[in-house]
């Protein structure tokens, strides 16, 4: 008796303790009117924006509660996979439009995990410009959160304190940075180990070098027409990298640095200059909010040639499979209203896409700048204004991996492992192997 | 005698490795003094002890992250990694028991299985693992992770036991099976506290895996409320940066209880660790 | 307490692949059933869900994409001709080894160090051993600020006027898998003293004692009684190191990410990478495979010398 006994609480009862949790989640279903939870997932960078229209939205639905989790970035796009892969993402998931990135979400969409937008009223007001981004076909997979324009913040106090004039051409900006280094302080701050940084240097190296005289060049790259390693506009692209290296640019030990440390030289005032998306803003103040941010395009061969790159990068997906998809659309429906759309985008640092129309047409004028609470971008204007506007060119490569191994690369120009050819060749074969 | 005798030289000797152990803990010493000194400080004078301690971090640090409160990650590895360690000595010892007095071809056959399980590389079961859990409601929450736990770890627990086990002489099991004791009564009155040292080795192995790991709960938890302290200091730097102080702080905090039970517990911790070697 | 001692004393590493045909038959043997629920979670969790996974090896699963398609042995193919994946192997077996050595002659050196006779010796001994039951990701996160171009240990080379040779450790491409290796010594070195500390215990007084009085040196001593006495230990803790070392991962990904340009990138790292961050699920597998036979392959041929060594010595 004894022996059956304990043959059934140790053989039986330690699995059945274990197991017995098993039923305690049920989820509750959208469809009866009772509270139901929406569920965001998005990378860590700023929480503002964020808790701000959350809060609007519970008070605009108060039978939708929203609970929303930050993952750290470098780890975000395989935690969101997994659990996608799993059965189980979030309601609503952030990512980046197109192909290009590690966290793109044209991918997800084409393997089936996201659910089609497309029937939403504001779907068809969307600039016609972003259906590249967020469509595959006619099916648009996402709402554009914020459209930031990609230059260049400065400290214009540290300018002004060390006595240099802000660079307007790239041949300026090296003779700058020299002067910058003499007085102990560092010109260009680069997150030499984080490849999504390095990566945004490129993209702005290239919107002056490349798509600025070759607005298609992606396309006839798309097309097979031309390739990276036989790109002499790429070669000079990347060639400017080891001409900043070289005259001093970077802060030292760049090749070790990782984004948490460069966006902390910047916001502690102990660098010049960092080249970042303006969504990035809201970030770069919570480290410092004491610190004056001006912006202007990366520095050109002259300032009629400085392109700025924009795009509709940060976006809002929903789940196909979510149990509570139509709260989530709803909230979707939310922050597509133009006052939402612009209140969120102003807080995360970027243009709503109900302000893109004017951006792209050029008619941006400076009271637009301060009625979207921006006026701390307008060193974009005049660059909007005549209309040097390019895409971002990585978010429609095929993958994220050609994006990654530029990035990574970028680090082994600056270290002397990888030559301009050889990452151009990398860049090739990356776009080649299937995605 | 004399080999045992403290001369100088032993002294010398003493000094030299005490020198060395505080070298040893440098980084410790950096960890909290740069926790308590301002920001800017951290870099400019490493090695200073702090002006103006500032112990405010520390509470700064406590309440963590958008993911939540390190107190909240501190509940949660506590209640998984004990309530994985309890069904791992649980399960771990029956079955070691069973695999060893049973012997013969079958019992060699399982305890291979076992063996193998520890080399096997997990990773390449842990997205259909997920999909599986999904299915059964056990993802985000406690007793996911504790049966994803216990089955992980279960080989390394069996290896463990069944060696023990093994080398137990019968005599007790047979003097009481003689008296006319059921195999439940000779398992709990006779064996398992004869099992008592390796016990305590599969509690703190195991127990030191499962809390310091980090990729599991990172997919298994990352969103919910109940991620575990590694995960949350990870979230915390990826949100605060280059702050070190405040980094350092959470570092601190989430070493703290391991450092802590290493100081009560270290004779039979080092016993755990060397305890299959002598011989 | 005899027996607990008596039992201790058999390392249950010593019986891999030993057979036990211990089949007596005194009374009716422990059921089966006992077993049934860690049998079940073996084989549930480990070989059902890793035969799942590794079935990825020979496909081409994206990961994103529901559809697998069979493809046979093309993903080993690409592994022999991805010129990362030599790197991360190079990188592995660089690092494995050193780790294992420096590991094991210093964790020797601390145990014959703090032997006896030292007033400090638990204490010198905790010290040591404290880093070894961390969290690998907290130790990184020391030691990345350490490594940092403007932390302590540049610091320290500019204080002792040796400012030419700071550099970005984690960032320059010949020092990096050193500086990893650094870490990795710093907080295992306890751990190989711990083992061979349970090895010298067990050596009697009186031989050593014997010895002396002889009037061996110090080095024909040890190498002559000590080290023979100490060889299951020898064999316990190069078989646990290697088994560490092969398998870093927690602490590369903290501290370098792999990088600069694969500088770090070990095997496992890459598995975790291919996997995970590129969605090549398929490729990844492949690797996890490659991966686990190295380690078996390597296991079992360092057990079976030190086995060998063992019997000879």
């Amino acid at each position: 008796m004894i022996t059956r006994r304990v043959r059934t609480s140790v053989g039986l009862v330690g699995m059945l303790v274990l197991l017995s949790a098993c039923g305690s989640q049920s989820s509750p279903q959208a469809s009866s009117g009772a509270p139901v939870t929406i569920h965001i997932e998005t990378q860590a960078s700023g929480t503002a924006p964020w808790d701000a229209v959350i809060k609007d939205f519970e008070k605009a639905y108060p039978s939708i509660k929203v609970q929303i989790s930050y993952v750290p970035i470098a780890t975000y796009p395989q935690v969101l996979l997994t659990q996608l892969r799993g059965g189980h993402g979030p309601d609503l998931m952030y990512g980046s439009s197109g192909s290009g990135n590690p966290n793109s979400l044209l991918p997800l969409a084409r393997a089936g995990y996201l659910y089609d937008l497309s029937h939403e009223p504001w779907s068809s007001q969307l600039p016609s410009t972003f259906d590249a981004y967020e469509k595959i076909g006619s099916a648009r997979y996402m709402f554009p959160l914020d459209v930031p324009v990609i230059g260049v913040f400065y400290n214009p106090d540290l300018f002004r304190q060390l006595d240099v004039q802000v660079p307007a051409t790239f041949s300026q900006l090296l003779s700058v940075c020299g002067q910058i280094k003499a007085k102990g302080k560092a010109a260009w701050v680069l997150a030499g180990a984080a490849p999504p940084n390095t990566g945004i240097l490129s993209m702005e190296l290239a919107a002056n070098w490349v798509y600025g005289p070759d607005p298609s060049w992606d396309a006839e790259r798309a097309a097979g027409k031309v390739t990276f390693s036989g790109s002499q506009l790429w070669k000079n692209a990347l060639q400017r990298v080891i001409d900043m290296n070289k005259a001093g640019c970077f802060e030292q030990g760049v090749e070790g640095v990782q984004t948490e440390a460069a966006r902390q030289l910047f916001a502690s005032g102990q660098a010049a200059m960092y080249g970042l998306p303006m969504a990035a803003y809201a970030a770069t103040k919570q480290l410092n909010p004491n610190l004056t941010i001006a912006t202007m395009p990366f520095p050109g061969p002259t300032p009629e040639t400085s392109y700025v790159p924009v795009a509709p990068s940060d976006s809002l997906a929903v789940n196909k499979a979510s149990p509570v998809r139509s709260a989530a659309v709803r909230f979707i429906d939310f922050l597509a209203r133009p006052q939402e759309a612009r209140r969120m985008a102003t807080l995360q640092g970027a243009f709503s896409w109900s302000d893109y129309k004017q951006l792209e047409e050029g008619s941006l004028s400076q009271s637009d700048f301060q009625r979207t609470g921006l006026s701390w971008a307008s060193g974009y204007l005049p660059t909007i204004r005549a209309k040097r506007v390019r895409q971002l060119g990585n978010l429609l490569w095929p993958n994220g991996k050609v994006y990654d191994v530029l990035g990574t690369d970028i680090q082994g120009l600056l270290t002397g492992q990888k030559t301009i050819d050889g990452t151009l060749s990398d860049m090739d074969a990356a776009w080649g192997s299937s995605s | 005698m004399g080999l045992f005798r403290y001369s100088w030289r032993t002294f010398l000797r003493e000094m030299l490795l005490l020198a060395l152990a505080a070298l040893w803990w440098l980084p410790f010493y950096i960890l909290t003094t740069t926790s308590v000194k301002p920001s800017s400080e951290g870099f400019t004078s490493p090695f200073q002890l702090p002006g103006h301690p500032d112990l405010g971090i520390y509470a700064q640090a406590w309440q963590g992250s958008g993911n939540g409160s390190l107190g909240q990650a501190l509940e949660s590895s506590l209640i998984i990694t004990i309530g994985s360690v309890m069904a791992l000595i649980a399960l771990g010892s029956s079955a070691a028991y069973v695999v060893a007095r049973r012997g013969g071809r079958p019992g060699n056959v399982v305890y291979l299985l076992f063996v193998l399980g520890i080399i096997l590389p997990y990773q390449l079961g842990i997205v259909p693992l997920y999909a599986a859990f999904r299915r059964l409601g056990l993802v985000g929450n406690y007793a996911g992770m504790v049966l994803l736990y216990t089955g992980l770890l279960m080989p390394l627990t069996v290896f463990l036991y069944t060696g023990f086990v093994r080398a137990l002489p019968r005599d007790y099991e047979e003097a009481a099976q003689v008296d006319g004791a059921g195999h439940g009564r000779i398992f709990f009155r006779v064996v398992f506290p004869l099992l008592r040292p390796v016990t305590g080795t599969v509690a703190i192995l195991t127990g030191l895996i499962i809390w310091n790991d980090f990729f599991l709960p990172l997919v298994f938890l990352s969103g919910t409320a109940y991620i575990t302290l590694p995960v949350a200091v990870y979230s915390f730097v990826g949100e605060y940066g280059a702050q070190w102080n405040l980094i350092f702080a959470a570092v601190a905090i989430s070493i703290l209880p391991v450092l802590g039970f290493f100081l009560l517990a270290q004779r039979q911790l080092i016993r755990s660790f060397g305890g299959g070697i002598k011989g | 307490m005899t027996v607990t001692t008596e039992a201790v004393s058999r390392p249950p590493w010593s019986r891999l692949g030993a057979r036990t045909g211990r089949g007596r038959t005194g009374g009716k043997p422990a059921p089966w059933a006992w077993a049934a629920p860690a049998i079940l979670l073996l084989l549930t969790i480990h070989y059902l869900a890793i035969a799942a996974g590794a079935w990825y090896a020979f496909t081409d699963w994206s990961g994103a994409s529901p559809r697998a398609s069979f493809i046979g042995l093309a993903n080993f193919r690409h592994i022999l001709q991805d010129h990362t994946a030599r790197t991360a192997l190079t990188n592995t077996l660089e690092l494995t080894v050193c780790f294992v050595v420096a590991v094991n002659v210093l964790g020797l050196l601390l145990a014959l160090g703090t032997r006896r006779t030292l007033k400090t010796r638990n204490l010198i001994r905790s010290l040591f051993f404290a880093p070894a039951v961390l969290s690998p990701l907290a130790v990184s996160y020391i030691w990345q600020f350490i490594f940092d171009y403007n932390g302590p240990l540049n610091f320290i080379l500019r204080m002792a006027g040796m400012g030419s040779q700071q550099r970005a450790w984690l960032g320059s491409p010949s020092w990096a898998l050193w500086t990893v290796l650094v870490v990795l010594v710093w907080q295992f070195a306890g751990l190989a003293m711990i083992f061979y500390l349970a090895g010298l215990q067990s050596i009697p007084d009186e031989l050593e004692e014997a010895s002396a009085v002889d009037g061996a040196t110090p080095f024909y001593h040890f190498r002559r009684v000590t080290l023979p006495l100490l060889a299951p230990a020898l064999t316990v803790s190069f078989t646990f190191t290697l088994l560490l070392g092969l398998r870093i991962f927690d602490q590369i990904i903290a501290l370098t990410g792999g990088g600069p340009v694969n500088a770090t990138e070990t095997l496992a790292t890459q598995v975790y990478k291919q996997t995970w961050v590129y969605g090549r699920f398929g490729y990844g597998a492949a690797l996890a495979l490659v991966l686990s036979l190295l380690v078996a392959i390597l296991a079992f041929a360092q057990l079976a010398v030190l086995r060998l060594r063992e019997r000879g010595g």
